[in-house]
């Protein structure tokens, strides 16, 4: 892949993603649709994120545990697990989730329909298939990804409880208090924030993936592999910027 | 035609039939657990930065706060009861402190208390501690100014404890020495000759018996001075008889007197023999005396020898042999008597 093929396809996707919004701010919404992504989006993905973020905070705790321990300081595991899953692992665990379980669906859907000619279909019958397809599935990821995150915060935080009953006695009144003694909000929003960006690259390059497939059926197979691909690499670079933008600003 | 077959066959499809009222219950829900778990966390950290609860401001001005940020706690006796709202600085030499204060705490923390600057634990966050004051005083309004006091900081006694450290290296050093020295010097090997404690013992033995021995030439001597003080003995005759100096002076003066009498005597002598006159001189100086005399004397040394033979011709006479005889007899029987003396008493 060349420098230029590299440009032309950023410059494709920035063409993309501005379309994104023009037609999305322009009436007549698409609210039933928008809401039914939200469910497939969100809803259905709360199972494999929930699972994942519990496994991350109930593995994190029991790992940290021996070190702290040898440090004397068995008081601090809360705060560390509650800070490292609150600021990177709840957000990046559910953005690979989400861009592995959403972004090949989102891909596979719309190419398989780019390639048996649904989209060209819905245009001649009057339906504006951008707004219809695209801007309901991006504004959902987007929507949908923050909630998924908190949620994967909330159940890996649950989990690192637990953890930490296995091997001595806390109550969640002392858990939640050693964690939001040391907790701000430059903490907690830029988490937040940089989720909404994470869902919309996942949206938005499914999407784009799906709707410029290759015809054939090798495109849909294509298109399904790099937006997971291209969608995960999308989470981390945001994630790398959303550090440096909050440091830059002081958040942390 | 084929693609509006599709559209009217397949479009639905992947739409309209998967729409239950069900499914929006569900999404709402998730939604709505999604964010009250963002806002129960938010509504904790704004409790903890009392963003919620009525707050007063009061001020406080320091030399140095240490890395205080604006949020750090505000604490009274160890309990938060509000956060740092706005730092400034008025000078180069003073920083003044805005601090938000729950109004449920203000009827404790009165206007004279003191504020200082502290760390949360060892490393932890700094924090402002308020320190209430034994005077009676009301009450802290809004807008109030609160003394403060610079705590002994971590950098001053590690300053401190540096001097001390230079000051013990140079101590021990001077110790180190002075113990060297005393480990190769003569005290130290005469502690620790072994033989020495016997060696003390020995002499100490011997000094008490030369003490008992003097202390009995001083009781000698205490005998003596007494028999001296009573007049007894030669010496305290010397010392305490009343007359022996009447006496001594007697003596004298005999002295002196019989020396004057030989001095004349003597001047006497001198004259004769220088005068020639009187036997002296005659003897001294005449030499036809003196050949005289000594004719004399061999006619006497002749006339003695001439007695002696005629002396032993008496011996051999026969009248007077039995009376020598008888002699001899009495001097053998005295020996004989001697040496039976001598051998009995033996």
């Amino acid at each position: 892949m060349s420098v230029s093929s590299i440009l032309a396809e950023t410059g494709t996707v920035t063409r993309f993603a501005g379309r994104v919004f023009r037609e999305g701010f322009r009436p007549r919404f698409e609210v039933q649709e928008l809401l039914y992504q939200c469910y497939v989006i969100g809803y259905q993905s709360l199972p494999l994120v929930g699972l994942t973020g519990f496994i991350m905070g109930l593995v994190l705790t029991l790992r940290l545990r021996p070190t702290m321990v040898q440090f004397g300081a068995d008081s601090w595991i809360p705060v560390m697990v509650g800070m490292t899953i609150i600021q990177e692992m709840g957000p990046i665990i559910t953005g690979l989730m989400v861009a592995g379980k959403v972004g090949s669906n989102i891909g596979a859907e719309l190419s398989s329909m780019r390639v048996t000619e649904q989209i060209d279909a819905m245009s001649v019958s009057g339906t504006n298939p951008f707004k219809y397809l695209v801007v309901t599935r991006v504004l959902a990821a987007t929507l949908m990804v923050p909630v998924l995150t908190v949620l994967s915060d909330a159940i890996g935080l649950f989990a690192a409880y637990v953890g930490i009953n296995t091997n001595g006695v806390t109550t969640v009144a002392l858990f939640t208090n050693q964690i939001v003694a040391r907790l701000t909000f430059g903490d907690v929003l830029p988490a937040v924030i940089k989720t909404f960006f994470f869902g919309f690259a996942i949206g938005l390059i499914g999407c784009y993936k799906g709707y410029y497939a290759d015809k054939g059926t090798e495109g849909v197979g294509r298109a399904a592999n790099s937006a997971v691909v291209a969608g995960s690499l999308a989470v981390f670079l945001l994630d790398l910027l959303a550090v440096l933008i909050s440091s830059l600003l002081g958040l942390y | 035609m084929t693609a509006f077959l599709l559209i009217t066959n397949r479009l639905p499809l992947p739409t309209m039939p998967q729409r239950p009222v069900g499914n929006s219950i569900r999404l709402g829900a998730f939604v709505l657990t999604g964010l009250g778990c963002l806002l129960a966390v938010l509504f904790l950290l704004g409790r903890k930065q009392n963003l919620f609860s009525r707050s007063l401001v009061i001020e406080a001005d320091f030399r140095n706060v240490s890395g205080l940020l604006t949020g750090n706690n505000v604490r009274l006796g160890g309990i938060t009861v509000g956060t740092v709202k706005g730092i400034t600085i008025v000078n180069d030499s003073t920083i003044r402190v805005a601090m938000s204060l729950n109004t449920d705490a203000q009827p404790f923390v009165r206007r004279n208390a003191v504020a200082t600057v502290g760390t949360d634990g060892l490393v932890g966050n700094t924090i402002i501690n308020l320190t209430a004051q034994p005077a009676p005083a009301p009450p802290v309004a809004a807008g109030d100014r609160l003394r403060t006091t610079t705590p002994a900081s971590l950098n001053a006694m590690l300053g401190t404890l540096d001097i001390s450290n230079k000051n013990l290296a140079v101590i021990t050093q001077s110790l180190r020495r002075m113990a060297t020295k005393l480990d190769t010097s003569a005290i130290w090997q005469l502690l620790n000759d072994r033989q020495l404690p016997a060696t003390v013992h020995l002499s100490l033995g011997n000094v008490l018996a030369t003490t008992a021995q003097l202390r009995q030439a001083a009781q000698n001597a205490v005998q003596l001075t007494n028999g001296v003080r009573r007049g007894q003995g030669p010496l305290g005759y010397l010392l305490t008889d009343q007359q022996f100096g009447g006496q001594l002076g007697h003596a004298a003066r005999q002295l002196a007197g019989t020396s004057d009498t030989l001095a004349a005597t003597l001047t006497g002598l001198k004259r004769q023999v220088q005068t020639g006159a009187g036997p002296v001189h005659t003897l001294l100086a005449d030499t036809a005396a003196a050949r005289q005399v000594r004719q004399s004397l061999r006619s006497v040394q002749q006339g003695t020898a001439g007695f002696n033979q005629s002396m032993e011709a008496l011996h051999h006479n026969f009248l007077l042999r039995g009376y020598f005889r008888k002699q001899a007899r009495k001097k053998a029987r005295a020996t004989a008597d001697s040496l039976k003396r001598v051998g009995q008493a033996r």
